[in-house]
């Protein structure tokens, strides 16, 4: 018999515990492989607080880097349809997960959400832009906006 | 609702400003005219000289003149590459500006001399 899995819980925002491998987070966070390393994690009685990463994300990114775990012998293409469903989230779901990643600063992941992001700007026509990132207030005064639809009107 | 959806400028800006390091340079201009943000991250110094060394770690080229009307841009990384498409696509025919005065008295004629970060450099 193998010895039993090492488990470390992580506090969400809501104060939801959730117990988590320790080696799908070691592998993946830098932040959290640092504590493991360092000893500030206790197994008995420590929780890693994350006050910043609310239960839905949480939930998201645990199951991000369990399957990056479990799956990485799988084939590029599995990978990336996998990874694609993965963030088939609304935008607000998409900047949550980009906090998370960053604050536990899982590198592969950040990645992944940077190149999703800027495959939706590419291409894309200014007023589309506005619309997809919901930039209401495009700071430029009526005049110098009047000004640049002159000037780049294939721009808008 | 539609009221609490974020907007990418609720970001941290380093996070944004990561965003927009991966965008490609020629993209980089149209969307300076998106929001007054956006036109100051883009036209900050600090941002040019970073998002050169990010695109330029991804792909180091070299631009060679082919003749009056046309340069070919090599990507050195993609030379290496055993995959054929990305090895095919690692030369790429660039057309010149002005490339139809190609006699030297023409009023626009130019020789490529060469490039450098991002830069090409003509002569007449």
């Amino acid at each position: 018999m193998g010895s039993p899995v090492k488990k470390i819980m992580l506090c969400s925002s809501e104060k939801e515990i959730f117990s988590v491998e320790e080696q799908v987070m070691v592998q993946h966070s830098v932040i959290i492989n640092n504590m493991i390393e360092d000893g500030s994690y206790n197994h008995e009685e420590s929780k890693i607080p994350l006050d910043c990463v609310d239960s839905k994300t949480l939930k998201k990114v645990i199951d991000y880097c369990t399957h990056h775990t479990h799956h990485h012998n799988d084939n590029q293409e599995d990978l990336e349809a996998w990874d694609a469903q993965f963030l088939n989230v609304d935008s607000n779901g998409l900047y949550d997960l980009l906090m998370a990643a960053n604050y536990l600063e899982i590198r592969n992941l950040l990645d992944l959400i940077y190149g999703t992001i800027k495959n939706m700007i590419k291409g894309k026509k200014i007023d589309e832009i506005r619309r997809i990132f919901n930039i209401k207030d495009h700071g430029f005064t009526p005049e110098e906006e009047e000004q640049n639809r002159k000037e780049y009107p294939h721009f808008y | 609702m539609d009221n609490n959806q974020k907007s990418i400028n609720d970001l941290p800006l380093e996070l944004f400003q990561a965003i927009l390091l991966r965008v490609q340079a020629k993209d980089l201009f149209r969307l300076k005219f998106v929001s007054k943000l956006w036109f100051s991250l883009i036209s900050d110094s600090n941002f040019v000289e970073l998002h050169l060394h990010h695109s330029s770690g991804f792909a180091p080229s070299l631009f060679f003149n082919k003749n009056n009307e046309e340069a070919r841009l090599v990507d050195l990384h993609a030379l290496y590459n055993e995959d054929e498409e990305i090895l095919h696509a690692a030369i790429e025919d660039v057309p010149l500006p002005f490339g139809n005065n190609k006699k030297e008295h023409d009023p626009y004629y130019f020789v490529v001399l060469g490039s450098c970060r991002g830069f090409v450099f003509l002569h007449r």
